[in-house]
């Protein structure tokens, strides 16, 4: 983060993003997400009291609060809100959107934020892990953990998960081995049908 | 001891007192310093939540007076005697005896030049809320120079909770006028874009969240938090706008076409001496008790109404002054009662 800021240095050591430009709000950015499924967000409606931020599991690592996110979509910082990395850190609990006292949905307006930041090429690991999951699930029918690990960070990944694992393991939720579905066939008839629908369920 | 009740201030506290008290049998006898009655209802377009025409109000209450006798253009100079035998003096030279009397003296609005760090009275578009509301009572929402305005900011708390200017109350009223105006002038001119720079959001009264609500969602009006600190004119006269953006803890600079200053309530205090009255650390009229005696002054036969007593929405005013009705009727039967039965007057 702090390497991150440097780069903004203007000359004698300011810093370019010190100072807000209020004549750049604009409501642009907040039509496009609305276009990309926010439209039942009501991300205009936004008080900005926090409900959402205070409840949210994941707060600690993101870099933006929820509400941030979506005062920042509501006056068009565009950059800002896809170069968050809170996009990409919402687990989708939907705590803040069960709490909201103006009806607003933070989880569905990140989702169309995500949508937005796909499109662009903005890079993230979360696309990349949704990806090999889904290949895994695919391919099996079930996900076997250390082989997700494997292919999304490699040896070292599951070097580092390896402790957790194994606790996992000895306390029966995890298996060790690979499993296999009753009716793997079925399942997959099951998916092609999902993917033609895809789209249409909106 | 005779009828009478003396109600001065013809606002909307008064007009609907005096309605009130002439149902009541009373002879009523409003007096009004200005040529006409209606106090500050006549500088308003409409009113907050629902948008009524302030004229329909007006003509409502005005309706309601039966056979007032109305005295405009005229102050009162003096009052002697005590309850409830007073005898009041006017400023043309009339002399009434009353039993009751009435302050329905309501508010001023603050100075916005005292508040030179906005420029009010040295910048072309810089205007207050009254103004701004004799502009959209024209339709004519328009800069100095007579250009249809692409940014307005509403400027919240000007003269209200600001120990510079010695006004430390909030005049509870300007937050809802600020969204309604806003909505009024996006209604006029919907490619204005409007920024309303508040505190706090103070909408306390039915209607008045819902219109918050509808102002963000239908309207799109954006509300910057954070006190404007100071505005600078630039060459082509539009304004900017230096605040602090409390919500990101980053400071802001805004350019801004029109800055409307949302001016607060003061009292009106002159009727202190004459009546003798006291006030409040808010100069406003101080009541009896603020809790149970709030339409009583600590003068026995005086009575306060309306805005007289604190800053009050259009409604909150009516109520009050209807309230403050229903004491000097109970006042008035109470003193019958005492000379018809003999009884001596009780000091309470």
């Amino acid at each position: 983060m702090v390497t991150k800021n440097k780069k903004k240095k203007f000359v004698f050591g300011l810093k370019q993003d010190r100072q807000l430009d209020g004549d750049k709000m604009n409501s642009d950015f907040m039509q496009k997400v609305i276009a990309e499924g926010g439209k039942g967000a009501s991300i205009a409606a936004c008080m900005q009291c926090g409900t959402c931020s205070g409840g949210c599991t994941n707060i600690d690592v993101m870099d933006m609060s929820p509400r941030t996110l979506i005062l920042m979509i509501q006056r068009g910082e565009w950059e800002k809100v896809l170069q968050s990395n809170t996009l990409w850190m919402c687990s989708s609990c939907y705590i803040c959107t069960s709490r909201c006292p103006r009806g607003v949905r933070p989880s569905d307006v990140i989702e169309a934020v995500k949508v937005i930041a796909i499109a662009q090429g903005i890079h993230n690991d979360s696309t990349k892990f949704n990806q090999i999951f889904v290949d895994l699930v695919q391919k099996r029918g079930i996900l076997f953990e250390p082989e997700l690990m494997h292919r999304y960070g490699g040896l070292q990944a599951m070097i580092e998960q390896a402790p957790l694992g194994i606790q996992l393991v000895l306390r029966g939720k995890m298996s060790p081995f690979p499993e296999t579905i009753k009716n793997p066939q079925q399942f997959n008839q099951a998916l092609q049908k999902a993917k033609k629908n895809d789209g249409n369920n909106d | 001891m005779n009828n009478n009740v003396i109600v001065i201030g013809g606002g909307p506290a008064g007009l609907a007192a005096a309605g009130k008290l002439q149902d009541f049998g009373l002879d009523v006898v409003l007096v009004e310093k200005q040529p006409h009655i209606g106090g500050h209802l006549n500088k308003w377009y409409k009113v907050f939540p629902d948008f009524t025409d302030a004229s329909e109000i007006t003509a409502n209450l005005t309706a309601g007076l039966g056979k007032t006798r109305i005295l405009t253009n005229t102050n009162v100079t003096s009052i002697e005697g005590s309850a409830p035998n007073f005898l009041v003096t006017t400023s043309t030279g009339e002399k009434i005896n009353a039993s009751a009397i009435l302050v329905s003296t309501g508010y001023k609005h603050f100075d916005a030049t005292l508040k030179e760090e906005y420029g009010y009275g040295i910048y072309d578009n810089c205007i207050t809320s009254v103004e701004l509301d004799m502009m959209l009572k024209e339709k004519n929402v328009k800069t100095r120079d007579g250009k249809i305005p692409k940014k307005v900011a509403m400027i919240h708390c000007v003269g209200s909770r600001d120990e510079k200017v010695n006004n430390n109350y909030c005049s509870r009223v300007c937050c809802t006028n600020a969204i309604k105006v806003a909505i009024e002038v996006k209604e006029q001119n919907p490619d204005c874009q409007i920024f309303c720079l508040y505190m706090d959001i103070r909408v306390f009264g039915r209607g008045y969240e819902e219109l918050y609500r509808t102002s963000q969602e239908t309207h799109g009006i954006q509300f910057l938090r954070g006190r404007l600190s100071e505005a600078s004119e630039k060459m082509d006269g539009s304004l900017l706008l230096r605040l602090e953006d409390t919500l990101t803890a980053k400071p802001m600079r805004l350019s801004v076409d029109l800055m409307v200053l949302m001016v607060g309530m003061e009292g009106n205090s002159e009727l202190a001496s004459v009546a003798d009255l006291k006030l409040g650390c808010d100069r406003f009229y101080a009541t009896a008790h603020q809790q149970y005696s709030n339409n009583h002054s600590h003068r026995e036969g005086i009575f306060l109404g309306g805005a007289a007593t604190g800053p009050k929405a259009i409604m909150e005013s009516i109520t009050d002054g209807r309230s403050a009705a229903a004491e000097i009727a109970s006042f008035v039967a109470k003193n019958q009662r005492i000379i018809n039965n003999g009884q001596v007057p009780s000091l309470v």
